[in-house]
């Protein structure tokens, strides 16, 4: 019984401690382009300049071997990348190059016309650490793209690292905004499931749901207070429903620069069902897959 | 010179029987005494079932050598006599008043502002929290005290990073101090006090200048001890970072119905001025503490009332029956000759020493077992109150407490709190030997049994 207060009184105390975080920026000393023979290739070449002025990364250009090296070179000759263009045959060779090279953030245009495509972004996202960013618009001013971040959470997020990579890549004046959405439907399953179980009081079960949105706001507040103090322009909001819906509707009210989405936790990418769903339906801002 | 033994009491208690007492019978009572006690020393046995089989033991040989003389047969009355059923009575109801005030997170609060209130400087929070632990341990019982306590502690200096064997040992020991202060502080006090009928408040005028001396001297001896751990902080930055850690801890966090919260706290006032001003109130004044305990547990259930059967289950029941074996077994000592046995020998320790050698005695046996059966046996032994200090109790009384408390400082078994404490260090991986606790503690346990030895003193000179 003793043992199961002292138990019982540290996660009290535990939880009555609002987590101090601190913002650690990532570190984008190697940064991959991919180009794809395509009118975004451009684009895509010139944020990467962009982010090697802003963090003086190493860009290494990716590139279809079905490319001529006359092309390449006319598309990154203005933006001068030291390192020479490395070609790929397949989605499998591009991910090797891409670990082998160690990079940091990939940048990928992804044309509407899926026969464009030579890369798949699934194969590309689960086969390699960095977080890519989905570029599907013409890009004329990059430092734009990084100046109103949504970061939309999903599942559990509690670690900073989650945050680290939006923190770091918005521009000076640039605002961040976390939008946490919790599943109108699982939160519905688990009150369903509490119903139905003997072993869960219903009051009980309702308090813990409760429990966990507040904590969850709890830690949100923690971030954006750590954030604040860095200091970076952030907000969070938190809201219940369907979460597709509810961050297009976000996206739509807020005239962002660029979406966030997944986990990027101790060097991989977590990618759930809703963020997949994002990823491939946000058109018109880039979206970065942690 | 001091107030007395009851030995003149307990002869005639012994006569009851119907005559002398047999010497055969006297010595096996005593061993039944002396393998108790041992027994309870190892702590093989659990000490509620102990003392219960110890208990029908004795019963059984008593009657067998017709020590009860209205022979009516095992009928509860005859034993109802022996049973302190006011000890009883206080046990329980402040077990249920206070752990349904600890639900309702009056005691986390209040722990988490003190915490702020360090700004996370390591030698602030030393203070803040071995003077609340006293504080908490006055009017908790010992063991929930060292829990809220403790366990704040572990969380803090994991997240200030420091070391918190030092935090944890002193608190276990500030419990025992703070285990002074009133008459429902700890189990012995409610039995000398009980016996020598100290109210409440004289109980508390008496024991706070003391209390408040052996804080301050405890807070010095552990500043020496743990310096390396407990150094005020200087640097700036250390200070800024530590103050941005506490400042993190929400105290509401710990409250989780606001209106059972201001409850409590206005529950917690009015019973402590219930036991505080009893004499004064007609309504209680005719009453024993222990009905002011009761009624505070059917206030506190009342405010609580959705989970009464759980709030029951809280009562240290294990407690309450190790009582009721104890009781009996002190009963038949008494009836045995037992106690009037030891009570000589007590007079000659205190003839020679005062009740200065009756406190180092009740320390030294605390120290290493159970001070309840000790503090209830030298309350049948202890004689009445002398007039001079009816209000107070006598010296001897005083001797006792202190003893019976501050022993339980000197070994990690000694007394509950300091087991809690050292349990809270081995869950989390911090080691302290028996010898490693001993070395503290006896540090500690002698500078506050000198202090009490002076004290007892002033005491004798104000009575006369």
């Amino acid at each position: 019984m003793r043992e199961q207060s002292l138990d019982e009184f540290e996660s009290i105390f535990e939880q009555a401690s609002i987590p101090v975080l601190e913002i650690e920026p990532v570190t984008l000393a190697r940064v991959a382009v991919v180009l794809k023979n395509d009118a975004l290739d451009a684009s895509v070449c010139r944020l990467a300049a962009h982010l090697k002025t802003r963090f003086g990364s190493e860009v290494q250009v990716h590139y279809p071997d079905t490319l001529s090296k006359d092309s390449v070179a006319a598309t990154t000759t203005v933006t001068d990348f030291a390192a020479a263009p490395a070609a790929f045959r397949s989605t499998a060779e591009l991910v090797g190059q891409v670990s082998i090279g160690r990079s940091q953030l990939v940048l990928m245009p992804e044309p509407e016309d899926e026969a464009g495509r030579v890369v798949s972004v699934d194969a590309l996202v689960e086969g390699t650490s960095p977080p890519i960013l989905l570029v599907r618009s013409e890009i004329d001013e990059p430092a734009s793209v990084f100046s109103r971040v949504l970061h939309s959470l999903t599942g559990s997020f509690q670690q900073t690292q989650n945050f680290s990579h939006s923190f770091t890549l918005v521009e000076d004046a640039g605002q961040v905004l976390l939008l946490h959405v919790v599943s109108e439907a699982e939160v519905a399953d688990v009150r369903d499931a509490m119903r139905v179980s003997p072993e869960v009081d219903t009051e009980e079960g309702e308090k813990l749901v409760e429990k966990l949105s507040h904590h969850g706001e709890r830690f949100l507040k923690g971030v954006v207070a750590a954030a604040r103090e860095a200091p970076y322009d952030a907000s969070y909001r938190l809201a219940v429903g369907d979460i597709v819906e509810t961050v297009r509707t976000e996206l739509e009210a807020g005239g962002y620069s660029v979406l966030v989405v997944g986990h990027h936790v101790e060097g991989h990418s977590h990618i759930s069902a809703d963020d997949y769903q994002l990823m491939h339906t946000v058109r018109d801002i880039p979206v970065l897959a942690l | 010179m001091f107030g007395g033994l009851n030995t003149a009491m307990l002869a005639s208690s012994g006569a009851e029987a119907g005559g002398a007492v047999p010497g055969y019978q006297t010595v096996t009572f005593s061993l039944i005494l002396v393998v108790t006690l041992l027994l309870l020393a190892t702590e093989k046995i659990h000490k509620t079932v102990l003392v219960l089989l110890s208990g029908l033991l004795c019963l059984f040989l008593a009657d067998y050598w017709g020590f009860f003389p209205h022979k009516v047969g095992h009928h509860l009355p005859v034993y109802i006599e022996m049973i302190e059923w006011e000890v009883i009575g206080i046990v329980i109801g402040a077990t249920v008043f206070v752990e349904i005030a600890a639900r309702s997170g009056v005691f986390t609060w209040v722990s988490v502002k003190m915490l702020k209130a360090s700004r996370g400087d390591p030698f602030k929070l030393l203070i803040f929290l071995s003077v609340l632990t006293a504080v908490f341990s006055a009017f908790l019982d010992n063991i929930t005290a060292m829990i809220i306590i403790g366990s704040l502690t572990v969380v803090a200096c994991r997240k200030l990073d420091l070391d918190a064997k030092p935090f944890l040992i002193t608190e276990g020991i500030m419990t025992n101090v703070g285990g002074l202060l009133t008459l429902i502080s700890s189990i012995p006090n409610i039995i000398i006090g009980k016996a020598a009928g100290i109210s409440y408040l004289s109980f508390v005028l008496v024991a706070t200048p003391y209390v408040v001396v052996a804080t301050i001297v405890t807070l010095l001896i552990a500043r020496m001890m743990f310096g390396k751990t407990v150094r005020p902080l200087r640097d700036t930055e250390a200070k800024a970072h530590n103050l941005a850690l506490v400042t993190a801890f929400d105290e509401w966090e710990t409250v989780e119905d606001r209106r059972f919260f201001y409850t409590s706290i206005v529950a917690v006032v009015l019973v402590i001025l219930g036991f505080a001003l009893k004499a004064q109130i007609p309504i209680l004044r005719d009453f024993g503490i222990e009905i002011v305990a009761m009624l505070a547990a059917v206030l506190m259930l009342l405010l609580h009332a959705k989970d009464v059967e759980h709030d029951l289950d809280d009562v240290e029941w294990s407690l309450v029956f190790f009582f009721v074996g104890l009781f009996v077994v002190i009963g038949v000592m008494d009836k045995a000759g037992v106690l009037l046995e030891i009570g000589d020998l007590l007079t000659r320790v205190t003839d020679e020493t005062g009740p200065y050698g009756l406190m180092w005695l009740t320390a030294i046996f605390s120290s290493v077992t159970d001070n309840i059966p000790l503090a209830a046996m030298l309350a049948k032994i202890l004689g009445p109150t002398p007039e001079a200090a009816e209000a107070v109790g006598s010296v001897e009384w005083w001797a006792v407490v202190f003893g019976a408390n501050l022993g339980g400082n000197i070994t990690p078994i000694g007394s509950a709190s300091t087991v809690v404490a050292c349990t809270i260090l081995k869950r989390h991986g911090l080691k302290l030997t028996f010898l490693e606790f001993v070395k503290i503690g006896g540090v500690f346990a002698f500078a506050q049994l000198l202090i009490a030895t002076g004290y007892l003193y002033g005491i004798w000179l104000l009575l006369g």
